[in-house]
């Protein structure tokens, strides 16, 4: 059986995301963390690749860029659907509500994911000039793909909330994710950034790269699962109660 | 039978055929209010749709919301000064403009997209341009109001600090009279910061279709923008490095506040090398802007 029939919903997506243009815009921001390691490789043949990596993953890659690259096809993936008045017609057919969320949530985070896992190869093959660990690279890859998941799994829950779901997330990671984490120590450790900040420098396991309450990989992990499964559960809810023109 | 009343008419009284009925046509006899009035009322009706004037209660939740977070602590400390005395020292022009800065970046990249996107993506532009209005006229409102609903948190929270000193200073003659300027401080700062940040959500707004991503792409851009000039300002050891200030954009708003009001304690970021002449940032807003107004213009030429 082929994925047309396995994962339909999901090859309709993935579909829907080759069509538009916002996958552009994903790979763009996939793409800039080759432009900071060039410009790092540019000024300095010497310095530390894995000190920068880590600086750049904890400081720019998870507060920044990973949030406002997986708000776009997170928000996309039912958003438009929603915009388009197009939603009625996927619910009319017979597949669950639950298995249609969790079936969007995957498209958008695998395309996602792989933009980023090619953006971030590329990137550490540059700053490292290929001779760099692997840890270091599935270090990045995995606090990406935390990062990704989590925050995609919570867009996805918020654009059946909101209309503006994109704005919503922008603001959101704006004020609580960046703002008022840097200065209420306690809603630092409530954020989605510091669970992905955790599992990378827990991955990468390097006592040079230090990060202030840094959780465990497994407490990391599991915060991480319950918060895509209860994200993905209340938007099943929402989805089943929801008027659709 | 005929379906036609006229025709049936004519043919059982024998009358000429194909007479002219009046139906009651009339010329417009009122008065016709021309270019000027159309670019005020697409002002006025862009700014209620980005401050979600008669629109679902969503729309209201940002306006409200920047509002709140702009007016809602000057008020509160000029209260408190008033019933407790002198406190927060060190809350003056400055750090309520740092404070203001993002709120703005914020809105601006709620309502530039919400004033540009919808007409595109619903085809109205060119009934917008079938009536008395040309391209730069809909654009020109359009800068207008964006600019008025900027200005409004850029201006008024500051002029309300500014009211509250003079009043609970000593005497509040002495006060205006020692502090003769800063009114027009808070205007030109306000004015900067308004130009600045309604261009750049403008024009990005001219490219996107969908409001959302607009919004997406503006605040990626400043802070992706400023991080990639900081990387690039601190590779480079030569002197010119220093002029790379000029062009990171989510530093240019700190570094025109610290201009006009000067004062001993530098808001915002340092920058990476030497600090630059002040005036220098005026040129970078004046530049941003120009630039900014020939694309968008150049794009809406080619607009149906």
């Amino acid at each position: 059986m082929s994925i047309t029939h396995r994962a339909p919903i999901l090859w309709l997506t993935l579909r829907q995301f080759r069509a538009g243009r916002a996958i552009l815009l994903v790979a763009l921001f996939a793409a800039t963390p080759v432009l900071f390691a060039a410009i790092f490789r540019w000024s300095s043949a010497t310095g530390d690749a894995t000190e920068f990596l880590s600086n750049f993953f904890l400081e720019i890659l998870a507060p920044t860029i990973l949030p406002l690259a997986t708000l776009i096809l997170a928000t996309n993936a039912l958003g438009n659907e929603i915009a388009d008045r197009t939603l009625v017609y996927i619910v009319l057919k017979p597949v669950a509500r639950g298995r249609l969320i969790v079936e969007k949530f995957i498209a958008s985070t695998l395309v996602t994911v792989l933009a980023f896992t090619f953006g971030l190869v590329a990137t550490w093959a540059v700053a490292t000039g290929g001779s760099g660990s692997g840890r270091l690279l599935g270090a990045l890859l995995a606090g990406t793909l935390a990062g990704v998941a989590a925050y995609g799994a919570l867009f996805l829950l918020i654009s059946l909330l909101v209309p503006r779901a994109l704005l919503v997330g922008i603001i959101y990671v704006l004020i609580w994710e960046s703002a008022l984490a840097r200065f209420i120590p306690g809603i630092k450790m409530l954020s989605v950034r510091h669970f992905a900040q955790s599992v990378f420098v827990r991955i990468l396991d390097n006592p040079a790269i230090r990060l202030d309450r840094a959780l465990q990989l497994s407490s990391a992990t599991i915060v991480l699962v319950v918060l895509v499964v209860a994200a993905l559960a209340l938007a099943t809810l929402r989805l089943r109660q929801m008027n659709l023109p | 039978m005929s379906s036609v009343p006229g025709e049936a008419g004519a043919a059982q009284s024998g009358a000429r055929y194909g007479e002219v009925f009046d139906r009651g046509y009339q010329h417009y006899e009122g008065r016709r209010e021309g270019r000027a009035h159309a670019v005020r009322a697409l002002t006025l009706y862009s700014v209620r749709g980005a401050l979600g004037i008669k629109k679902r209660w969503t729309a209201k939740i940002i306006p409200i919301f920047i509002y709140a977070a702009s007016f809602l602590p000057v008020a509160v400390i000029i209260g408190i000064r008033a019933f407790v005395g002198p406190v927060a020292e060190g809350f003056n022009y400055s750090s309520l403009y740092v404070a203001l800065s993002p709120l703005l970046l914020i809105l601006a990249a709620a309502a530039a997209p919400e004033m540009l996107c919808d007409d595109r993506r619903e085809n109205v532009l060119p009934l917008y341009f079938s009536r008395a209005i040309t391209r730069g006229d809909y654009l020109l409102a359009k800068i207008a109001a964006l600019g008025i609903l900027l200005g409004s948190i850029a201006i008024l929270p500051p002029l309300l600090l500014f009211i509250g000193n003079t009043l609970l200073a000593e005497s509040p003659l002495g006060y205006l009279r020692d502090q003769p300027d800063e009114v027009g401080r808070i205007l030109a700062t306000g004015t900067l910061l308004s130009i600045f940040y309604a261009a750049i959500g403008l024009v990005i707004a001219s490219f996107t279709a969908r409001k959302g991503v607009a919004a997406a792409i503006y605040i990626g851009f400043i802070t992706i923008e400023t991080a990639i000039v900081e990387a690039l300002a601190n590779a480079i050891t030569a002197s010119w490095r220093d002029f790379l200030d000029l062009i990171s954009l989510g530093n240019v708003p700190d570094r025109i506040i610290n201009w006009v009001f000067g004062g001993t304690s530098a808001v915002g970021a340092p920058p990476v090398g030497a600090p630059l002449q002040g005036w220098l940032y005026l040129f970078v807003v004046a530049g941003v802007a120009v630039i900014c107004g020939v694309v968008m213009y150049q794009r809406y030429l080619a607009e149906e």
